[in-house]
């Protein structure tokens, strides 16, 4: 897993919570790098989810509302720092359905070991579009916090709903309607 | 700060240090890979653009060993891309069109193809695209730069790019010269075929034979006349030895002397016998002369052969004919002196040289007084004087001459003659011969037929005068009956007498409908009806039909139904005599035949056509119906459906139909047993868009201005028409212009616009139908302009005949001013300003139609109906009203039923049926409805009284 997402869950709970609560993370999980992370190294997902499972237990949030939350702070991230990807489209669809044949392929010139989620997606018209998340990593409430963001980066007014294909939540699909 | 504040930024620092330790390790690691992708990318950039170099380099080379080896060709090399640009080209290509490299490299190449060519050189360029075909030539011209054209050959072929698109590649040859030696060679030949076929046509015309033969004296070729002058055919004499076959030996000796000089190169002629294939002999003269090859080496000889045979026979035979002459003039002149002609032979002086027993015989003379005797004197007295013999130039004939020639006796004979110049043996005019047919018998045939034409059209005339006075004379005593029936009934009757005068009416009713029917037929058989176009209120005969009918349907209890489509115009130009008799007849028939249900009067618009609507008129009942098998024959004379019910002549369908024949119109019929009939026809009616008022005021029409500036043409030829129309022209304010006949008519259409013309038919030089068929087809200007015939004949075929030729309209002569008038202003297309205002309704209230039938034109007799109406009305009007006062409801139905037959004896239909209403109402005790009704009916009487008593006064006018 790409250490930004480390480093920006990091930013989050300083965010919120000052650098006390981010020791406070890292001294309690059993982390393979004792909790050093930079944006462009590479750490195993493991980490990833002993960090979230000791935050959500740490700030008595359920980890989906936790993701969602992290999606949120993650596409705000990601907007400042590659605004040239969003500024480009109108319509959240137009953006969405570059992201996995253009951004990702991007991503993956810069990092080529990226694990990256994979995206499926079926635009009916400016009005509706199905978007299918695949990932071993089973996050698809990050990314659900994601798409919310990004529907409203967008100023749309929409309503995203969102059903597990497979039950274990590695394949997810989402419906989103502008309304 | 505490103690764990600063364990927990030594912590932070310690983290971020080791985070930035890995970044720079990472970053370090991608920094180096880079370096090295780089200098790689580097080295491989170098080798490529080397390689490209190289590439490049051998390109060149190859370029400009192709435009070298381009240069050296003697032929014009083109590339070009799809879409024909010229992309490669060669030296010569500049030399033939003058152009340089780099402007031919700019251009497309159909530009350089002539522009008469281009259209057909693309089509074809494009099929080849379509086609299979592996390459395309082509000849065609092209303009140099300096405008020359040049003939080119080109061949095409194509090749397909990997982007779908085509190249071609042409090759191209200056074929100027070429293709100017075949013009000439194709020239030559034809020439050269021409004169050929031009010489053999000589030979065939004169029956001359073609014979060619070889050196040995084999035949080589014949001709038809050769073939049949020998009586063989070609098969069998080409190839054989025309010496050994063809002659005896004396003809044989002296041909081949002949052929000697042939093959020295000598022509010449002579005469020979040869002998045919049924072995005749035959005298020919030969014209032979040596044949040669393109080596001018002799290879045989031709003969031209002329038989004489016939020629010398004739020579024999002229002493033969001589004799046969001498009898054969024997045989004609003794046929001339028996046959019913004259023939007369004079000298070129004019002088009687010969002549037959006929024409001695016509002329009561001797044959001898005759001889010697001047022609023009005995014969041709009454020629013209340039075919005066002597004055006639002696080579010119006379055809067909009818001539007077006194007899001896003084007898005046009608002859035709014809004359033929007749010669000598040099052909010198020797003198003529006349044939004289005596036509005075025919003449006095002639004579008497037109008199007997004469004498049967007086006839008609009478018989059409004969109608007409029948009708009036049966009509008026029978008026009498049914108004006198009508006044008896308003007298105290007792219920015996009541019955018997109901007998009488009804009776009287049928006998008068027997009449009109007998009457009506006669004058359709006698083609005396006339169709006159007037304009209508249709509406208005619908509803007098109505009210006309409805007492008889109330009596027989059957529903009378009226449905008139609303889009019909109010105002509409036709016959309303002939269609109202037409409507008449048919609701009548209905009303006869249905014992329940209803009648239905109904029109519909079929469609607008133009300025006239077509409708269609429906007669419905619910009667007994028609059998299917009587339904064909039902309009044939005196075919009724029910022999056992007939009260009528039979006659009313066949009236029905005819009437519609002459209206242009069609009756159908359908019917079904036990369930009712449906009569309908069709009719086409002019619409009068101009609002006039309704009534006669014939004085205010007359003086009708015309505001607008129209111009008029009225073409006549008859002086007394022309001062009468000009005068009611001019009085209308109407500018016009007169032309004597249709020819001047059409000058003066050509140069001028007109608004209206009225057309006289017949007229010298051009007739009217000529004149209009001229305007309409050559002049486009006139095709609305609408003509107006005027004709003194009421013929329906003439009429047809204008109506076919293009005009609009007819107007018989004589006619009134008030037609001429409302014809004029329905093709000027005029309103009038007067509003249909309520006094014309109600003047209009007097139904003069239905007076006009009742009393025809016995005015007399009108006016003592009128008279008695005034003077009885006093009385009965007191008489209701008192009635009313004392609410006699019985006594006022009485008396309303007495009064009500004398409303419609002056017209008055309208009051008729209001006092039919009131008499139903005081039947039923209604007082509401009674005062109501009272009121209404006194008032529409006050008014109408007035009407009344002007139409008397009009009528007394008239009597004196």
């Amino acid at each position: 897993m790409k250490g930004i997402v480390f480093t920006e869950l990091f930013d989050m709970v300083e965010e919120a919570h000052g650098y006390a609560a981010v020791d406070n993370l890292i001294r309690n999980c059993k982390l393979s790098t004792d909790g050093v992370y930079t944006s462009v190294g590479t750490y195993p997902s493991s980490d990833m989810f002993v960090l979230v499972g000791t935050l959500s237990e740490q700030l008595s949030t359920p980890i989906p509302d936790l993701l969602f939350a992290f999606g949120g702070h993650l596409f705000h991230t990601f907007t400042q720092k590659y605004q040239s990807f969003f500024q480009d489209h109108t319509h959240a669809f137009d953006f969405l359905v570059t992201l996995h044949d253009h951004i990702h392929v991007e991503v993956k010139k810069l990092y080529p070991d990226a694990e990256l989620p994979n995206f499926e997606y079926q635009r009916a018209n400016n009005q509706y579009m199905e978007m299918t998340y695949t990932s071993e990593r089973k996050m698809s409430d990050l990314a659900n916090g994601l798409l919310h963001h990004c529907l409203g980066y967008y100023d749309h007014r929409f309503k995203i709903e969102k059903e597990n294909v497979v039950k274990d939540g590695s394949v997810v699909l989402f419906k989103i309607s502008i309304l | 700060m505490t103690v764990q504040d600063i364990q927990l930024l030594e912590r932070r620092l310690q983290r971020e240090k080791a985070a930035r330790k890995k970044a720079e390790e990472i970053l370090e690691k991608k920094s180096l890979d880079l370096y090295e992708s780089n200098k790689e990318l580097k080295h491989i950039n170098e080798i490529l653009k080397q390689k490209i170099e190289d590439q490049n380099k051998e390109l060149n080379k190859t370029q400009t060993r192709l435009q070298e080896i381009a240069d050296t060709v003697e032929d014009t090399l083109f590339n070009m891309d799809h879409y024909g640009n010229i992309i490669f080209t060669n030296r010569y290509a500049t030399l033939l069109t003058g152009y340089s490299y780099s402007e031919l490299l700019k251009m497309n190449c159909i530009e350089l193809i002539a522009p008469s060519m281009r259209a057909e050189m693309s089509k074809k360029i494009l099929e080849f695209i379509e086609s299979n075909d592996p390459f395309l030539y082509l000849e065609f011209q092209i303009i140099g730069k300096n405008k020359k054209t040049i003939w080119i050959g080109q061949k095409t072929t194509k090749s397909k790019l990997d982007n779908g698109q085509y190249k071609f590649n042409a090759i191209a040859r200056d074929i100027s010269q070429q293709i100017e030696d075949r013009n000439r060679l194709l020239k030559a030949k034809t020439l050269l075929d021409e004169n050929e076929r031009k010489y053999r046509e000589i030979i065939a015309n004169l029956s001359l034979g073609l014979c060619e033969i070889d050196l040995a004296g084999m035949i080589t070729a014949v001709d038809k006349n050769f073939c049949h002058l020998t009586e063989y055919n070609e098969e069998e004499l080409i190839g054989i030895h025309a010496v050994k076959v063809l002659t005896d030996d004396k003809g044989r000796n002296v041909i081949e002397n002949e052929e000697i000089k042939r093959k020295q190169g000598i022509s010449s002629n002579y005469t020979v016998d040869i002998i045919t294939k049924s072995n005749r002999t035959k005298t020919v003269i030969i014209s032979g002369t040596p044949k040669y090859d393109e080596n001018d080496t002799i290879i045989g000889s031709i003969g031209i052969h002329f038989d004489i045979t016939e020629r010398l026979r004739d020579k024999q035979q002229i002493a033969n004919i001589q004799d046969e002459l001498h009898i054969f003039k024997f045989k004609y002149e003794s046929i001339l002196q028996r046959m019913q002609l004259g023939v007369i032979e004079t000298s070129t002086e004019g002088i009687i040289t010969k002549a037959n027993d006929y024409i001695c015989h016509l002329l009561e003379y001797e044959l001898s007084n005759i001889l010697g005797k001047s022609f023009n004197v005995l014969i041709g007295e009454s020629l013209k004087d340039d075919q005066k013999l002597s004055k006639l130039p002696l080579d010119q004939q006379i055809d067909n001459a009818e001539l007077n020639i006194e007899t001896t006796s003084g007898k005046n004979k009608n002859v035709v003659m014809s004359m033929v110049p007749f010669y000598d043996a040099e052909l010198k005019t020797k003198g003529h011969i006349s044939v004289i047919h005596d036509i005075s018998n025919q003449k006095r045939l002639h004579t008497n037929l037109k008199e007997a034409k004469l004498i049967a059209e007086n006839a008609q005339k009478a018989q059409k005068q004969f109608l007409a006075n029948m009708s009036h004379e049966m009509r008026t005593p029978l008026n009498a009956i049914v108004g006198m029936s009508h006044l008896l009934k308003n007298t105290d009757l007792n219920s015996e007498q009541e019955e018997l005068l109901d007998i009488l009416s009804s009776s009287t009713s049928i006998l008068y409908s027997l009449i009109s029917d007998i009457l009506d037929m006669s004058k359709i058989e006698a083609g005396i009806i006339e169709v006159q176009s007037k304009r209508f209120l249709l509406q208005k005969l619908l509803n007098n039909l109505y009210k006309t009918f409805s007492i008889r349907c109330k009596e027989k209890e059957l529903e009378l139904k009226l449905s008139v489509d609303p889009d019909i115009e109010e105002y509409l130009i036709g016959d309303e005599l002939l269609l109202n008799q037409v409507l008449i007849n048919l609701i009548n028939n209905a009303i006869k035949f249905t014992d329940h249900g209803y009648v239905e009067i109904k029109v519909d618009l079929v469609k607008n056509i133009h300025n006239t609507q077509l409708l269609k008129f429906y007669v419905i009942d619910t009667g007994c119906g028609i059998e299917k098998n009587i339904q064909e024959n039902i309009f044939e004379p005196f075919q009724q459906k029910n022999n056992t019910l007939s009260t009528g002549t039979g006659l009313g369908l066949t009236i029905i139909k005819r009437l519609l024949e002459i209206l242009d119109s069609e009756i159908t019929l359908v019917s079904e047993l036990g369930k009712g009939s449906t009569f309908s026809f069709e009719m086409q009616l002019a619409i009068d868009s101009s609002i006039s008022d309704e009534t006669d005021h014939e004085h205010e029409n007359i003086k009708q201005q015309f505001e607008n500036d129209y111009k008029l043409l009225v073409v006549e030829d008859n002086e007394m028409n022309i001062t009468y129309i000009s005068k009611l022209l001019n009085l209308w304010n109407l500018d016009f212009e007169v032309a004597k006949n249709g020819k001047l008519a059409v000058d003066r259409c050509r140069e001028n616009s007109y608004d209206l013309i009225f057309m006289d038919l017949q007229m010298p030089v051009m007739d009217g139908i000529e004149a209009t068929s001229i305007i309409r087809k050559e002049l486009p200007k006139y095709s609305k302009v609408p003509i107006i015939a005027l004709s003194a004949s009421t013929l329906l075929t003439k009429k047809k005949l204008a109506l076919s030729a293009g005009m609009d309209d007819f107007l018989a002569k004589p006619y009134t001013p008030k037609q001429l008038l409302e014809t004029t202003r329905n093709y000027l297309k005029i309103s009038i300003s007067t509003p249909h205002t309520v006094v014309n309704s109600i003047k209009s209230g007097i139904d003069q139609n239905y007076l006009k039938e009742l009393y025809g034109d016995d005015d007399e007799y009108k006016l003592e109906m009128f008279e008695l109406f005034i003077e009885r009305l006093e009385s009965n009007l007191i008489n209701l009203e008192m009635h009313k006062q004392s609410d006699d409801f019985q006594s006022i139905a009485k008396l309303c039923h007495k009064i009500k037959p004398s409303m419609a004896m002056v017209g008055l239909m309208d009051l008729q049926s209001m006092i039919e209403e009131l008499e139903h109402s005081a039947k039923s005790e209604d007082r509401v409805k009674i005062d109501h009704q009272y009121r209404m009916f006194t008032q529409a009487l006050d008014s109408k009284k007035k009407l009344v008593m002007e139409e008397i006064k009009l009528l007394k006018r008239i009597d004196e």
